[in-house]
């Protein structure tokens, strides 16, 4: 009897204990909803090929009280769909501000079907906000449905409600399982068939300039076999005089085509790869074309020079490239009548680039005016600002010799005259030399033709240098030390050669390329973690095979391969710690 | 009766099994209620509430862990040295590298040596006009695990050169630079940070 009631009394004790926590957590949790918040996704269904895309998440709640401060989430794929990624972290929203951090690391299953992820913010309330989101890339593997679900049930979104934590649920409008449909349509990259810079200007005291017409944006470890492009322009306002390929092209291809009929106004480029056993293809390609203009012209005339037709075929699966093409634009001004503003540096510079059609008429006329330069008589005349071109060759740390990747390097540049401050910069595409050095062009305007200036550089993965000479040579010590600007510009194309100076690598970039002007722990954490074993499977570093090695390089050798010989290794690490004897930006 | 006891006692009645077996579901369902989100690598609300009353030093940055500077010498004579000790707590993170950013009075205190105190570490000092940067990397075939637990992490030795109170701040940031640990992940910690007070006399 004493045992049954001990039985009973204890049955009572739980019960009242199971009963109060019930009110507790009902009374905090599921009034009807009181504390769901909302999930908005983006897509939430449609037709889509087999490439990757993003799905947006927004969590957000109506209530400015309700404050998010963290997410445990695990999505599951079904049928024809895989994740990739988690490709954007939890941010506040709309304000993207990077307020959480990882309290669980993204979790993809060796399948793809299934991500899970944790993230919290220990900010205080006042900084928390209502909404916030992320965004996962799936892609379709194969035609047919498939659906990314949202596991409501292991799905936490936390926070505070005025000054209690609560565990916010998901409405029940709330449509968290988007499904699409996907093609069994094309899935070939998209290469750019580009005019950079899209504008092209051939000034008044001048005769002609230089359009570039690129190649490039094709995946790494992918090259070309084929390529064609056919342009147009106006026929009436100016005439193709010369077109060089780059280096890479002449090395690498077969001239098929390259033509110009001034007659129509059109170009017509076609190369075919070269059969040379153990060469790695091309992948990317560059044509210096020369437009002058007409002489009869009197008014400012523009004409697009159009790629009206383009193909390109690889080492790809499948079908050919696709094309993404971005058409040219050439700004013509007619000759002024007097022709003392162009000067004796624009025709030397200008009679090596542009081809044997350029007038002696413009070297003489150039002559004239070598003496009354000036930068007053600049800014007094009345037609168009000049072109001033500059055309650097670089050299990058640890890049000896012909690189093995040989894609085109993105390079900030600042000019700046003597006495100004360094803001601000342009970014342009320098291209790999079988030397190992990278050459590049940029115009600038505009410029003081007495003044003195300074360059400075700033590769995609490195140091900051400024240079202060056209031909900068390193001291007895093994240093290059930057002091009084030297360096003039004249009009046309300038020729520097920064080549004898390394730019030290090793600032990183982050997230959407930002660089931070030194290298830190972040940079030397990146770079530590991607040295071998290259491979990490779910937070294990293990052997793994080719294909997973090359999936998971991609991202990181954007970011740590200094030496661009396609591989992240001691080399790589070494540089970046010899760099360290530097550490910051020259400014 | 000995049989009918033995009978008894071998066979509970019904309403024993019944109350033990409701027990047991009573025990499993209070078990399950009481579990908080923060348990099973899940998300530690409890720590926002904290966090919520008690603003970091720097409130538009996540602290996380904690950079503590400490000093046996904290009073010296003019011409002696003075010794500081930085230690960090990782909060249970594997920790690969750290900036650190010290500002001290420069004509006062000269700084003498930096040394890690985490043998596989390797450590870059650089003299800034206003602060002493430092950044220390795990060495890459290290197989040392470095979860910091109020673990010396650098030794700074500096040399007293005029009488006063002194402080040597660990700074949380100083234009584009900032103090921060970093994980085997790369993933960027900015810890707690303190400071310390040194009297020459």
């Amino acid at each position: 009897m004493k045992i049954k009631l001990i039985i009973l009394a204890s049955i009572a004790v739980l019960a009242s204990i199971f009963l109060i926590k019930y009110f507790v957590s009902s009374s905090q949790k599921s009034k009807a909803g009181e504390n769901d918040v909302t999930v908005v996704v983006n897509p939430v269904s449609g037709t889509k090929n087999l490439d990757e895309f993003d799905i947006t998440y927004v969590i957000s709640s109506d209530d400015q009280n309700k404050k998010i401060n963290g997410v445990n989430m695990t999505f599951t794929a079904n049928n024809n769909l895989q994740i990739i990624s988690l490709s954007q972290i939890p941010k506040t929203y709309p304000s993207a501000d990077d307020i959480f951090t990882a309290a669980n690391e993204p979790t993809i299953n060796a399948a793809k079907t299934s991500l899970n992820f944790a993230y919290l913010t220990l900010r205080p309330q006042s900084e928390l906000t209502n909404s916030i989101f992320f965004k996962i890339r799936v892609k379709g593997n194969a035609s047919g449905a498939g659906t990314l679900t949202l596991s409501r049930v292991s799905t936490e979104i936390t926070g505070i409600l005025n000054t209690t934590s609560v565990l916010f649920g998901i409405s029940s409008t709330s449509n968290t399982d988007p499904s699409f449909t996907f093609n069994s349509g094309s899935t070939a990259p998209v290469i750019n068939f580009k005019f950079d810079p899209v504008t092209t200007t051939v000034g008044a005291n001048i005769d002609s300039a230089i359009a570039v017409f690129k190649i490039d944006g094709l995946p790494t470890g992918k090259g070309l076999t084929t390529f064609e492009a056919i342009f147009s322009f106006d026929k009436n306002v100016a005439e193709a005089v010369n077109i060089t390929p780059s280096d890479t092209v002449v090395d690498k291809f077969t001239e098929v085509h390259k033509t110009i009929d001034n007659n129509i106004g059109s170009i017509k480029l076609t190369y075919l790869a070269k059969q040379v056993e153990g060469m790695a293809l091309a992948n990317n390609a560059r044509f210096d074309i020369t437009f002058k203009r007409k002489s009869t012209l009197t008014a400012i005339s523009t004409t697009n020079t159009s790629i009206d037709a383009s193909t390109a075929t690889g080492d790809i699966t499948g079908t050919n490239y696709q094309i993404n093409k971005t058409n040219g634009q050439l700004v013509i001004h007619p000759r002024t009548t007097s022709s003392s503003s162009s000067s004796s540096r624009q025709s030397s510079s200008s009679s090596s680039t542009v081809s044997s059609s350029s007038s002696s008429r413009q070297s003489s006329s150039s002559s004239a005016a070598r003496s009354s330069s000036s930068s007053s008589r600049q800014s007094s005349s009345a037609g168009p600002t000049p072109i001033v071109l500059i055309k650097m060759k670089l050299r990058f740390q640890g890049i000896l010799t012909k690189p093995y990747d040989m894609t085109p390097q993105n390079v900030k540049i600042n000019v700046v005259k003597e006495g100004e401050s360094n803001t601000g910069f342009v970014e342009t595409s320098f291209d790999p030399n079988y030397d190992g050095t990278y050459k590049g062009i940029i115009d600038v305007n505009p410029v003081d033709y007495n003044a003195k200036y300074y360059i400075y550089i700033k590769g995609p993965k490195h140091l900051q240098k400024k240079f202060c000479d056209a031909l900068p040579q390193l001291n007895a010590q093994g240093f290059y030390s930057c002091g009084k600007a030297k360096i003039t510009l004249h009009n046309g194309q300038n020729d520097f050669d920064f080549s004898n100076i390394k730019l030290l690598a090793g600032d990183l970039p982050e997230q959407g390329s930002v660089q931070n002007e030194m290298i830190d722990v972040y940079d030397l954490g990146i770079m530590r973690q991607y040295v071998p074993p290259i491979c990490d499977v779910e937070g294990k570093k293990q052997d793994c095979t080719e294909a997973e090695i090359a999936t998971y390089k991609q991202p990181a050798l954007i970011v740590c391969d200094i030496n661009m010989d396609n591989k992240i290794d001691q080399q790589d690490w070494s540089l970046i710690l010899a760099s360290m004897a530097v550490k910051y930006d020259e400014k | 009766m000995e049989p009918n006891t033995e009978v008894q006692t071998n066979k509970p009645s019904p309403m024993v099994i019944v109350g033990g077996g409701l027990i047991l579901v009573l025990l499993v369902v209070f078990f399950i209620l009481m579990r908080k989100p923060g348990t099973n690598q899940k998300i530690e609300n409890t720590q926002n509430n904290q966090q919520a009353v008690v603003p970091t030093a720097k409130p538009t940055v996540a602290r996380f862990g904690k950079l503590d500077i400490s000093t046996s010498t904290a009073n010296v004579t003019d011409g002696q040295d003075v010794i500081v000790v930085i230690s960090g707590d990782s909060m249970g993170k594997e920790i690969v590298g750290y900036d650190s950013l010290i500002v001290y009075d420069k004509s006062a205190l000269t700084l003498q040596s930096a040394k890690s105190a985490i043998v596989d570490f390797t450590i870059f000092k650089f003299d800034r006009p206003s602060h002493l940067s430092l950044t220390a990397v795990k060495n890459l075939n290290s197989k040392t695990p470095t979860v910091l637990n109020k673990t010396p992490m650098v030794e700074l030795v500096f040399k007293a050169v005029k009488p006063g109170t002194f402080s040597i701040v660990l700074q949380s940031d100083i234009d584009k630079e900032s103090t921060k640990m970093v994980d085997e992940k790369t993933n960027i910690l900015y810890p707690n940070l303190s400071s310390v007070m040194i009297t020459v006399k």
